[in-house]
């Protein structure tokens, strides 16, 4: 045990909560906006597998399973969707995706995700990784998981407060 | 030394930074503004994320007085209380005291600062190490408490995030 069971403990939590979140609620729930402005649950829980499968697979240098297991064809999208920049018109469309798609996905980043922290050694967060979507350069392995700690647990607030404004207190 | 250790600590950099560019220029207005009667305001938010680091980690794992008690924080806030959130009633956080959004800022940079120490001081061997907490649960894994912290303190920034979103709208 040691500091990076500290990271996979954080990892498995966020995705525990996630899943009780989830529990219960119904279409058009998953699919409410507090305002026409605001993302709906629906839609932050496929960013999130997105953004887990995007960098895991920049640790990796690999496209992600997104697109080599060709994902974004069973979820009806482009390879390139992950959600980051999401005009309001992207995020209204996002509502045709199931619930359940989007977590068999969110499952299977998830198992690839585990293999890959088990099998990083301190030398590998200390590393730099060459940006796949933002253009030239790069970042230090410890960054990306710590950022990917910081941004996912985030959204997870996000589809607890919503679900919050939906069910009321303790929903 | 351990660089997953480097990796935490970026988590929470990164959550706290952003927590200070979500606060910049809200009014007093906009900090204690609920989108519903069962939902927290931005300040109590604030607050309570200081708290929630400051007893898990100074108190908690640092096995040490909170910055809380030691700094005397609860006349610079203004927030007489001695609990950390948890637990609350919408009626408490409707009547939260805290108006000086800068003073918690304040507090959380001192809380911050003597959490990396004791972060800092601690080894790999550590992580399995047990605190005693004192919501009575009985002994928990420093291992636990740690990831814990980020994933508990990222989802509340998330929740400001959004709030802040409804209020100014994309962008804003």
């Amino acid at each position: 045990m040691g500091f990076k069971d500290v990271v996979r403990g954080n990892l498995v939590e966020y995705y525990e909560v996630l899943k009780r979140k989830l529990e219960g609620l119904t279409d058009e729930e998953l699919r409410w906006q507090p305002d026409p402005q605001s993302n709906h649950i629906l839609w932050t829980v496929w960013h999130m597998s997105r953004v887990e499968d995007t960098w895991i697979s920049t640790l990796q240098g690999l496209p992600g399973i997104w697109v080599s297991d060709e994902w974004h064809e069973r979820l009806g999208m482009t390879m390139d969707r992950h959600g980051r920049g999401d005009s309001l018109d992207e995020v209204e469309a996002s509502k045709a995706l199931e619930i359940a798609d989007v977590m068999e996905y969110y499952d299977a980043v998830r198992e690839v995700t585990l293999d890959h922290i088990d099998s990083m050694t301190e030398e590998d967060v200390d590393r730099e990784y060459p940006f796949i979507y933002r253009g030239e350069g790069s970042d230090k392995g410890a960054w990306i998981l710590g950022h990917l700690m910081a941004e996912e647990s985030q959204h997870l607030g996000q589809v607890s407060y919503i679900r919050g404004m939906i069910r009321g207190f303790d929903g | 030394m351990s660089s997953f250790r480097d990796a935490i600590k970026s988590a929470m950099a990164e959550y706290l930074n952003e927590l200070k560019q979500k606060l910049d220029g809200l009014t007093e207005a906009e900090l204690t503004w609920q989108p519903s009667l069962d939902t927290n305001t931005i300040i109590w938010l604030a607050w309570h994320m200081a708290r929630v680091e400051d007893n898990w980690i100074n108190g908690v794992v640092g096995e040490g007085a909170t910055i809380w008690e030691s700094g005397d924080w609860q006349s610079r806030t203004g927030v007489a209380d001695e609990g950390n959130g948890w637990g609350q009633t919408m009626d408490q956080v409707r009547v939260f005291p805290g108006r000086d959004i800068n003073s918690i800022v304040a507090y959380y940079d001192a809380v911050r600062e003597a959490g990396f120490k004791v972060i800092d001081s601690l080894t790999d061997a550590d992580m399995d190490t047990t605190r005693e907490q004192t919501r009575n649960r009985g002994p928990i894994e420093i291992l636990w408490i740690l990831g814990h912290v980020v994933v508990e303190e990222s989802q509340h920034l998330g929740q400001i995030a959004l709030i802040r979103g409804m209020i100014r709208g994309l962008n804003g």
